[in-house]
């Protein structure tokens, strides 16, 4: 008996020392192979959850229908006008870029994604989308919702996706300040702060005049995140403590809590990057 | 069956630990499950699922493998080395067990993570996700040893014993 439950131990102890030990190609394996076993029922429950809240709403709002419908015939006429705009501008950007000799620019190619779960131990602040790299979605691209960025992916299977979010401290993003084009770099608190995200730009110059509500966009440094994309906005700007720099509290535009829906960009070159490469290996060249 | 049972009720478990309208705190289900195993079956049973559990919590997690085994399985051992000094079918037993097991396997989780290098340590964070996670704990184990024990007394194992 005693020799059975020395042996018991034994092999415990042999097996954990052993998974411990297992290298990051094997984790990852074993990780997708888990992975893809709860997407698809995860896919089914989230998808099933929110047709249900969905159908909740619309019985519940059934009568702000028409107030809604008529709101939504005004702004349909706005954004006419809008589109009309912008055609013009369009033709006058074009026409700009064929004097500057700049290649079509490409769009982001962006792949829709449901939320089908979250981080399982609470130590990091993740979700998970129901696809993987079977659509393309690989670690470092960019996670975005209509409101703004949100995160990056971090291990991807064959139909689901970890995505890092801003909001935990691990995920660093480089960023600026659309007014003045200050960079900095954006990291997360790990906690929300009155049910809204709360992120720390750090490294600003201390020169560097920013406001509160500053936008605060990506920088397109660092070959993770295109430039552009909109973050937050500045609440509030102090020196840091060993007062070589400025540091700012940044609120993320997005509501992480309340996530149902995400984009990848899984494509995003950035035209004036790949002229500057397509230059310098001319010159090389020559 | 048993051990389908035992895969079964950790891949529930492990679906409500994921679900993604829980954003901060996470019901520690999975140790909802060792619990169970650790209370009313044997050791080589209790193991079994510890590993299991664990290996589940940081596939579907961001940290390395292995750490939650570790974890579960030293909660387990303890918990199962007292099995016959403790009434194992009262809820009460499950409350109070459930909530220290959550708080002290998160706080063991994160010491190690943190030695590891995984997370950032903030000290205030930290002892909010423990008590978080010990007030889950709380309602979750009892609800998960339930659920665990109404599926053996279902499938006609030798569990269902709760009355």
């Amino acid at each position: 008996m005693r020799v059975r439950g020395f042996i018991v131990w034994f092999v415990v102890i042999i097996s954990l020392v052993g998974i411990l030990s297992l290298g990051d190609g094997t984790t990852g394996r074993l990780k997708s192979i888990v992975r893809g076993a709860f997407a698809p029922v995860q896919q089914m429950v989230a998808g099933g959850v929110r047709r249900t809240r969905e159908n909740v709403s619309a019985v519940r709002n059934i009568g702000d229908v028409m107030a809604q419908n008529e709101r939504l015939e005004t702004e349909l006429v706005q954004l006419r006008n809008d589109v009309l705009t912008l055609k013009a501008l369009e033709q006058e950007n074009v026409q700009l870029r064929d004097q500057l000799l700049y290649e079509e620019r490409s769009d982001r190619e962006l792949v829709s994604c449901e939320i089908i779960g979250r981080d399982v131990t609470g130590w990091w602040q993740t979700v998970h989308l129901g696809k993987g790299y079977l659509n393309k979605i690989k670690p470092d691209m960019a996670v975005i919702t209509p409101e703004g960025l949100i995160g990056k992916t971090v291990e991807s299977s064959p139909k689901s996706t970890e995505v890092l979010l801003v909001s935990d401290p691990n995920c660093k993003v480089s960023v600026q300040i659309m007014r003045t084009g200050t960079y900095g770099v954006l990291s997360g608190l790990g906690h929300p702060e009155d049910n809204r995200v709360v992120c720390q730009m750090s490294f600003v110059s201390k020169r560097a005049r920013i406001r509160q509500g500053d936008t605060v966009i990506t920088s397109g440094l660092g070959g993770i995140f295109p430039k552009g994309l909109m973050v937050g906005y500045v609440e509030s700007v102090a020196l840091d403590t060993m007062g070589l720099g400025q540091q700012a509290r940044v609120i993320v535009r997005s509501d992480l809590s309340a996530l149902t829906h995400a984009f990848v960009v899984v494509e995003a070159r950035d035209p004036v990057d790949e002229l500057l490469q397509k230059r310098a290996g001319e010159v090389r060249e020559e | 069956m048993a051990y389908l049972i035992m895969l079964f009720s950790l891949y529930v478990a492990g679906m409500v630990q994921a679900a993604p309208w829980l954003p901060i705190a996470k019901p520690p289900a999975l140790l909802g499950v060792v619990i169970y195993y650790a209370l009313v079956r044997d050791r080589r049973m209790m193991l079994i699922a510890a590993v299991a559990g664990g290996f589940i919590q940081d596939a579907l997690g961001m940290g390395p493998i292995g750490y939650s085994s570790a974890c579960f399985g030293v909660i387990g051992l303890v918990v199962n080395h007292f099995q016959n000094l403790l009434f194992t079918l009262r809820a009460v037993t499950h409350i109070i067990i459930g909530a220290v097991a959550a708080g002290v396997a998160s706080l063991f989780l994160g010491i190690m993570l943190f030695t590891g290098g995984h997370i950032v340590f903030d000290s205030a964070l930290f002892l909010s996700r423990i008590l978080a996670t010990t007030a889950l704990g709380v309602i979750t184990v009892p609800l998960i040893f339930r659920f665990v024990d109404y599926l053996d007394a279902r499938l006609g194992t030798d569990g269902g014993a709760m009355p």
